[in-house]
């Protein structure tokens, strides 16, 4: 964060390598987020670089109370949300993913760019875990978005064993991340009673 | 919570296909029921579809070229910025357009121009002055006066009077009776030419472009002209000075002592009248005497008109306009060849 405050005083005097430097970290999850919403590459592409470009042109003038990555992530987020506002086909179709991320309780202040980027990623690594067959199953019914007969045939298995692996794939993930969900509530409570403790200590 | 989780029924493959939008409705029904056996089931079916939409959003995760990225941004970057500082140019560039320059130029020109010819009267110390019926008298700043007559207008400069004694008579009748003992020269300016005051008192008139100015007391010089080569016609006390613009030319009649027979004759008008008859008409109008001598002369035919002229002033212009000579006496006026 005391990288990226430096990093932003360099932007303010347009010290271009400061602001490769943070496009380049916060690009591809700035676009993602935006994605998540949009659905649409070129768009979410065209608000990402719109966010860039706003803090490259007023980066003097902003007034940032939190992190820059919490900053850019709600900039990228409301942009995208007003996007959609303006298309109200584009507001039907993806009205199911107008959701709160549910990543935090605090949605303001935290780099929801980054912890949605941490998700993914936790995805990735459970579908890396899952057996072979299981994942490809996975990636031909999504990225290939075939249908689970098609996948049958295609790899010579029945359509119950498609289904079978495809609730595997789908519980470990939920599992997963009902988890760490899980890890992060018990270890934000232990903060909290360890501060207590420290406080009761002090006071004492 | 693992257990909560896994120890529940769900149905991964019905709603895959129905966020694929592949389900069919006997399928659709299986859901909906499930969906409706328990509250939590909605909750998973979110959390489910949750999923779905993250894995999709991965694929395009993953597929992201950060560098690739900035190298197309980049170029947006540059052609933002050209753009921006041809922006900063294009007002100096279209708004100075050479022609531009020379209107600008020429406007100012104008403008300080304007303002040159215009400070006094701006600056208010002009003083334009109308005459009224009542002819009031006006005290001038060297305490000379004036007396503008009904529908005559006049100007001067407050700021400069004391250097330069300049009244601009527009147009009408005027008197002056000027303050002396002052080193510069009291100047009555007119449209073509100008009335110096050498004496005291003197009258101009301006009938059209033609200016009369009758000398009551002492001295005044009537110009022919402006400038400083124009000629001057001195005109003594009741001498009347005429200037004529058509011609430019300058002369004078003598009034005579203006005794109690100096009657003025209000707006005459002869159009192509003989002369005999002229006189005839002014005898019975001035009570007095005009002898004609010699046929020739009785018969000779003139259009003349006269506006506020005595019996003397306008014998003399007979006399002057036929190029004949005239006389006054105790028994009235002769006009002969």
């Amino acid at each position: 964060m005391s990288n990226d405050v430096d990093l932003l005083k360099k932007i303010v005097h347009k010290d271009r390598d400061a602001f490769e430097t943070i496009y380049k970290a916060y690009f591809r999850k700035l676009y993602t987020l935006s994605f998540r919403y949009v659905r649409d590459e070129a768009i979410a592409e065209e608000l990402t670089n719109d966010v860039f470009m706003m803090l490259w042109e007023n980066a003097g003038k902003l007034a940032i109370n939190q992190s820059l990555g919490a900053y850019l992530s709600r900039s990228v987020i409301n942009l995208s949300l007003t996007h959609l506002k303006k298309n109200q086909r584009l507001l039907d179709r993806n009205n199911d993913y107008i959701k709160d991320l549910d990543l935090t309780d605090d949605e303001d202040q935290a780099d929801l760019a980054a912890l949605y980027e941490s998700k993914l990623l936790m995805i990735e690594s459970i579908l890396e875990s899952l057996p072979p067959q299981c994942r490809k199953i996975v990636l031909m019914s999504k990225y290939d978005k075939m249908k689970q007969q098609e996948i049958a045939d295609q790899l010579g298995i029945s359509i119950k064993t498609v289904k079978n692996h495809l609730t595997i794939a789908y519980d470990k993930i939920r599992v997963a991340l009902a988890k760490q969900r899980t890890y992060l509530l018990l270890l934000i409570g232990f903060l909290f009673f360890s501060l207590g403790l420290f406080v009761q200590f002090i006071i004492l | 919570m693992e257990e909560n989780n896994t120890s529940r029924f769900i149905p991964y493959d019905l709603i895959q296909k129905e966020l694929d939008g592949v389900i069919s409705a006997e399928e659709r029904l299986l859901l909906e029921r499930w969906l409706s056996e328990d509250l939590e089931n909605r909750k998973l079916y979110d959390e489910v579809s949750m999923i779905s939409s993250d894995l999709i959003v991965l694929e395009q995760y993953k597929k992201v070229d950060a560098n690739n990225q900035w190298e197309r941004f980049k170029q947006q970057l540059d052609k933002k910025t050209i753009d921006k500082e041809e922006q900063k140019l294009t007002p100096i560039k279209t708004i100075w357009k050479p022609w531009m320059k020379l209107v600008a130029a020429a406007v100012l020109l104008l403008i300080g121009f304007a303002s040159y010819l215009n400070f006094d009267r701006w600056m208010g110390y002009e003083v334009r002055l109308y005459g009224s019926a009542a002819e009031e008298r006006i005290i001038l700043p060297d305490s000379s006066v004036m007396i503008l007559h009904a529908g005559a207008e006049a100007v001067f400069n407050k700021r400069t009077f004391d250097q330069k004694r300049f009244v601009e008579l527009k147009k009408g009748k005027a008197s002056f009776d000027v303050k002396h003992g002052r080193t510069s020269p009291f100047v009555v300016d007119l449209a073509n030419n100008y009335v110096r005051d050498i004496g005291t008192a003197f009258e101009i008139n301006l009938i059209a472009e033609d200016v009369e100015v009758l000398v009551k007391e002492g001295v005044v010089a009537l110009s022919g002209g402006k400038g400083p080569a124009a000629k001057e016609l001195i005109l003594q006390k009741n001498e009347k000075g005429f200037f004529k613009r058509e011609t430019a030319s300058l002369s004078k009649i003598d009034l005579g002592p203006l005794g109690n027979d100096h009657k003025v004759a209000q707006k005459l008008s002869y159009s192509n009248e003989r002369l005999d008859n002229i006189c005839l008409d002014l005898e019975k109008r001035f009570q007095s005497n005009i002898i004609v001598v010699g046929e020739e002369l009785k018969a000779r035919k003139l259009s003349m008109y006269f506006d506020g002229q005595s019996l003397n002033e306008i014998v003399q212009i007979l006399s002057k306009t036929l190029n004949v000579k005239w006389k006054a006496s105790k028994k009235g006026y002769s006009i002969y060849e």
